[in-house]
Parts: structure tokens; C-alpha cells; sequence
């Protein structure tokens, strides 16, 4: 569709006044436009990111890498990039595991608590999410010295712990807070004991909420970098913590890999966010 | 049916924040009896209610389960059902296991669940509706399964907050349908909470009146009707037009009809009383028809109301208005309009309630 800019012209009083208007595409091309403009946005990088992992000396002004090899792929359960891999999930998995255990309890007593207790626990839970992650890991890392596991995975471990449980209290507490808690009145006078109330009527309805409580845990251990640096001093190395030093080393290719598996895990996170999301 | 007493509510004051609370209340439903509890808004019903049931604290009094003392009880063992006024089903779950819940809960093993639901799915009308899961359920479905489930738990007392309220007269004579069909299979104590005088005439085995948070009477509903215990509770069921006078004998007031036959009151000769006259014991006539031989008076009319039982003429007497039925509105009958208002022929011996003013 040709979009050219229109001019008219029109005589009032004694001025003289020129209307510059310009055609839209049409509204039948915005919706393919736009989802290109999304799929060159948000899938173009990953797609240069998964071309520069089988690359080899690819640098710009050339387009496409002269040789494509597996290189740097293969390397990766040798090497730092496979330890860095296995310290993420093992601190991901961790952390969304004590996230979600933690966060439960703290989401069911701030749904039920009278103002303005449920206020001072939400601005409690919900700082270390507000709070600059820079902020946050040079407080975290006073902690940790003190408890001597600064260094240490455990330490590490512990600091993913407060935000995740902030974000994961955060995403309970939406649904919580919304839902008919008469139900449970109801199965009190059928006779149902708080195990039961927890096994046969909470937790089944808050299924969706939690995959995605879990979901949002191991996405914010998995991507943490300031708190594993501050905390970690460089001996947890964590995969973020790998690649980092890969791109400043300028292993560009090396990067790319580690790059693409800290991708893939994420995607994975985000699709079970997606699913809990449609469950709540 | 037996009638061991299954529910006794003794004094129970119950809180309501800073506020009075519900006090004194005290009575006694027997296995298979329906209690209807009776007031308007905001009197407390519901507290009573979420207080025998354990789901509220009482600060003082007694509630007791076939004998047992359950005051301080949790409600999980006090064998006492409370359905809200919305039936609450587990959304999670479909028909068949929202009804099997109470059976899920004891651990009855699922073959057992099976054989116990069914019964109570096909005595309720939802033999063909196990898989389905609340949100596709009708309103009147989802009473049915509430009810159902309430009736798995076997419990000794059951207690329904308000079924019938906000429902449309199709879907209201459906759960009042499902109440009666529910209780005809247990020997549960019913308490049922409304505001409605036809459900509680047609539901209860008797009838409580709640006023100013306190048990104003309970009686069966014809000597409720009969003989409301005060003036308030007479206002509140509406039924009756009041007639001031003055008595004339223990047994008769001088009114603006003419002499009125009274329950028996305590009230002295001369002392001003006011009398309840149901509109169904009143009848008009032209005042063109000559005068009548027995009791009556002259009136003007004021307003022709339609009501779904027939026309309400309101005719005023001298200082008073008495609402009359009228089987139809008769060419003469006019705003304005004279008329003769007198008891009805079959009534003139029935002794009406009488309150000391």
C-alpha cells in the first residue's frame, strides 16, 4: 500500500493554513506488521545468539560466520561453563524449592490478616523485590559474613531465597487474597481436620498459582547476578557468573553457548508461568 | 420419627464486635424437627447460626449436640453442617466428589464413597450430573449438590443460612423442593434461617422470631400467626391490622368495629390495648347495602392496593386504616368512597391477640 503524505490547503480570514496529514497502512497490514516488528525484536537476538554459539571468528561488518562448527558446545560439560550449569539449576531448584514453601505460609497469613498487619507484612516481604539488587546484596553479604557463609553456596543459596520468596509471596498472595475462603468453612463443618482443608481443598485450587510461584522463584535465582557476585566473591560460580567472564574475556563464541543455555531454562520457567497463569 | 432433642441452645450470648450481641437465646430442636429461624435484617440470624456451627466464638451459654456439649468445640467434630446462603461447592471438584467429600475426609475407601453418594445423587436429581464440575451447574444443581454433600456427612444438626433468599419463584420452589426432599431422608435437626413468613410457614415445624437479638417467640407456625406474642412480632409478620381500643372484660375490647372478642389479657378494665386483626377476618360493604346487625363501622376509602393474593382496599375508621381484602373491585368501590367495614361472619368469635399500649 502506498503511503504518501497528503497536503491541502485551505483559505480562512486572510491566513492561510496548510493540513499535512499521513496515511496509516492499512488496518488489515497492522496486525502482520506488528508481529513482525515482535518476532525481529524479540526473537532476533536469540537467533544471532544461537548463530554465534556454532560460530567460529565471526565479526562484523560480515553477515553470515564463515565456518560453523560445535566446538564450544562440545566443551561444555568440561568445562566451566558445565559446572556454572550445574551450580545454577542446583541453586535454582533450591531456592524455588524454600521460595514456595516459605511463600505459602506467608501469602495464606497475609490474605487473612486484619489492616494494617497485612500492610506492614506485604511492605516487609514485598522490599526485597522494590529494593535495587545492588542494594540488597551488599546488605545480604553483611548478613552473610556474620553467619560465615559468605562464599559458599549455602550463603548464595540464602540470598536468592529473599527475593524469590518476595516475588513468589507476591504472586500467592494475588490469589489468595481473591479467592472464596468460605470453602474452607464449609469443609471445617464436613468434618475436615487442617491437614485435610490444606491436601483436599487449598492446595489443589492453588495448583496453577504455585506453578507459577515456582515458575517466577527459579527465574530470579536462575538470571541473579549481583547477588551471587556480592555474596558468591567469585568462588560461587554460578552459570550468569560464567558468561559474564566469558564476554569480558572476549569468548565470544563460548559466550554465546552459555549464553543460550541460560535461555533455554528460562523459556522453559516462562511456559510453566504461562500454564499456572491460565490454571488461576 | 423419633424426637429426641439433637440440638439444645441454652443462654448463648453471642458477640457482635462492639456492639450488643445476640442474648439469652435458648431452645431445643429434636431429630427430624425443622426450626425456622425468623427476623428481619441485621438481627442476628446468621451470627446464631455460624455460632452453633462453631465458626464464630460465643461469649457465653451452652450449645449442645445430641447431649454432648459442643460450645468450645471445633466445628470439624461438632457433627454440624452449615450451608451458606450461596451454596459454596469446591470448584475443583466435580459433582460426584464434591458430594463424596465428607465421605473423602474419613477415609471411607472410594468403592464405599461410591455406594454411599449414589443414593443421595439419585434422591436429589443429580444422577446425571456426577462428572460435572460447579461452574456448569445451574443454580438450582448447585443447592441440590450442596445439600447432597451436607446430607453425606450425616450430620446431627443442619443448618441452612437463607437458601431461599435473591432466588426466582421457579428456582425458590425448586430448593424448597430440595430442602424437604433432603430432610425426609435424615433425622438431622434442621434450623433454617429466612425472612420470608411463606418459607417459614412452609418449612418449619416451628418457627423462632429474632428481635432486638433475642428469641421474641417460638412457636408452630398457626399459633405464631395466631397469636403473635407481642406487638412487635406482630409488626414484623405483617399479616395483621391493628385496631386500637380499650378493654371492655378480660376477654372483650370496645373498638372502632364495635365490641371485639380478645385472648384472655391481664390487661384491667379501661386500659388502652391495641388488637391484631388479619386482614382476612375484615370484609367491606356498600354503605347504600343499609346497616349491618353486627359488629362494623363506617370508613372512607384511601387506596386500592394490588397484591398477588387479590385487591387490599385501605379504608380509614375514624382515626385507624384496616387494610380488607376484597375478592374483586365491585363498580362502586371508589377512592372516597363510604363503605362498611365489619368482621367477617365466620370470625366474629375467634378471639384476637391483644397487646396492653
Amino acid at each position: 500500500m502506498e503511503s504518501r503524505p497528503v497536503v491541502a490547503s485551505a483559505h480562512r480570514h486572510d491566513a492561510w493554513c496548510i493540513v499535512v496529514t499521513t496515511r496509516l497502512p492499512a488496518p488489515h497490514l497492522l496486525r502482520p506488521i506488528a508481529l513482525l516488528a515482535l518476532v525481529l525484536f524479540s526473537l532476533g537476538p536469540m537467533l544471532l545468539l544461537v548463530l554465534q554459539s556454532f560460530a567460529f571468528g565471526w565479526r562484523w561488518p560480515t553477515l553470515w560466520p564463515d565456518t560453523l562448527q560445535l566446538d564450544a558446545w562440545r566443551n561444555v560439560s568440561s568445562g566451566t561453563l558445565g559446572r556454572g550449569l550445574f551450580t545454577s539449576a542446583g541453586l535454582a531448584i533450591a531456592t524455588t524449592c524454600a521460595a514456595v514453601l516459605f511463600a505459602l505460609p506467608i501469602a495464606r497469613g497475609m490474605a487473612t490478616l486484619p489492616r494494617p498487619w497485612s500492610h506492614i507484612a506485604a511492605a516487609l516481604v514485598f522490599l526485597p523485590v522494590a529494593a535495587p539488587p545492588i542494594a540488597l546484596g551488599a546488605g545480604l553479604h553483611v548478613v552473610a559474613l556474620q553467619l560465615g557463609v559468605a562464599g559458599s553456596w549455602s550463603g548464595v543459596w540464602l540470598a536468592h531465597c529473599v527475593p524469590a520468596v518476595g516475588y513468589a509471596t507476591l504472586v500467592l498472595t494475588g490469589v489468595l487474597s481473591t479467592r472464596d475462603a468460605r470453602d474452607e468453612e464449609v469443609a471445617r463443618t464436613l468434618g475436615a481436620s487442617a491437614v485435610h482443608r490444606w491436601r483436599y481443598v487449598l492446595l489443589p485450587q492453588l495448583r496453577g498459582a504455585l506453578t507459577e510461584a515456582a515458575a517466577v522463584a527459579f527465574l530470579v535465582s536462575w538470571a541473579q547476578v549481583a547477588l551471587t557476585l556480592l555474596v558468591g566473591g567469585g568462588a560461587v560460580r554460578a552459570l550468569p557468573i560464567e558468561v559474564l567472564a566469558l564476554v569480558r574475556a572476549g569468548q565470544e563464541t563460548e559466550a554465546a553457548v552459555g549464553a543460550v543455555l541460560l535461555v533455554l531454562p528460562a523459556m522453559l520457567a516462562l511456559s510453566a508461568l504461562r500454564r499456572g497463569a491460565a490454571r488461576v | 420419627m423419633t424426637h429426641t432433642i439433637t440440638l439444645s441452645v441454652r443462654a448463648l450470648h453471642v458477640p457482635f464486635g462492639h456492639e450488643q450481641g445476640l442474648a439469652d437465646i435458648s431452645f431445643d430442636v429434636a431429630s427430624g424437627e425443622r426450626l425456622v429461624l425468623l427476623g428481619p435484617s441485621g438481627e442476628g440470624k446468621t451470627t446464631l447460626l455460624r455460632a452453633i456451627a462453631g465458626l464464630v466464638p460465643v461469649s457465653s451459654g451452652h450449645v449442645l449436640v445430641r447431649h454432648r456439649e459442643v460450645t468450645q468445640t471445633a466445628p470439624e467434630v461438632r457433627n454440624v453442617v452449615y450451608l451458606h446462603q450461596v451454596p459454596v461447592l469446591f470448584p475443583h471438584l466435580r459433582v460426584r466428589d464434591n458430594v463424596a467429600f465428607p465421605l473423602t475426609v474419613r477415609g471411607v475407601a472410594r468403592r464405599q464413597r461410591d455406594a454411599q453418594v449414589q443414593p443421595l445423587l439419585e434422591r436429589l436429581g443429580l444422577a446425571a450430573l456426577p462428572d460435572r464440575l460447579p461452574h456448569a451447574l445451574s443454580g438450582g444443581q448447585r443447592h441440590r449438590v450442596a445439600l447432597a454433600r451436607a446430607l453425606a456427612a450425616q450430620p446431627a444438626v443442619l443448618l441452612l443460612d437463607e437458601p431461599l433468599a435473591a432466588l426466582d419463584p421457579a428456582l425458590r420452589a425448586d430448593v424448597r423442593h430440595a430442602i424437604e426432599e433432603a430432610h425426609a431422608v435424615s433425622d438431622a435437626a434442621l434450623v433454617l434461617v429466612t425472612h420470608d413468613l411463606e418459607d417459614a410457614a412452609r418449612l418449619g415445624d416451628r418457627v423462632a422470631v429474632l428481635l432486638q437479638r433475642r428469641i421474641a417467640q417460638c412457636a408452630a407456625p398457626a399459633e405464631l400467626f395466631a397469636r403473635p406474642a407481642t406487638l412487635e412480632v406482630l409488626r414484623l409478620l405483617g399479616v395483621h391490622t391493628e385496631l386500637s381500643g380499650v378493654v371492655l372484660a378480660p376477654d372483650v375490647a370496645q373498638t372502632a368495629l364495635g365490641h371485639v372478642p380478645i385472648v384472655a389479657t391481664s390487661a384491667p378494665v379501661g386500659a388502652a390495648i391495641t388488637v391484631g386483626l388479619r386482614a382476612s377476618v375484615l370484609e367491606i360493604s356498600a354503605i347504600t347495602e343499609g346497616p349491618a346487625d353486627h359488629v362494623g363501622a363506617t370508613g372512607r376509602v384511601v387506596s386500592v392496593q394490588h397484591a398477588p393474593s387479590g385487591p387490599l382496599v385501605r379504608v380509614r375508621v375514624a382515626t385507624q386504616e384496616l387494610l380488607v381484602p376484597v375478592p374483586g373491585v365491585p363498580s362502586w368501590l371508589r377512592l372516597g368512597v363510604q363503605v362498611h367495614v365489619q368482621l367477617r361472619d365466620d370470625a366474629r368469635h375467634e378471639p384476637f391477640p391483644a397487646y396492653p399500649c
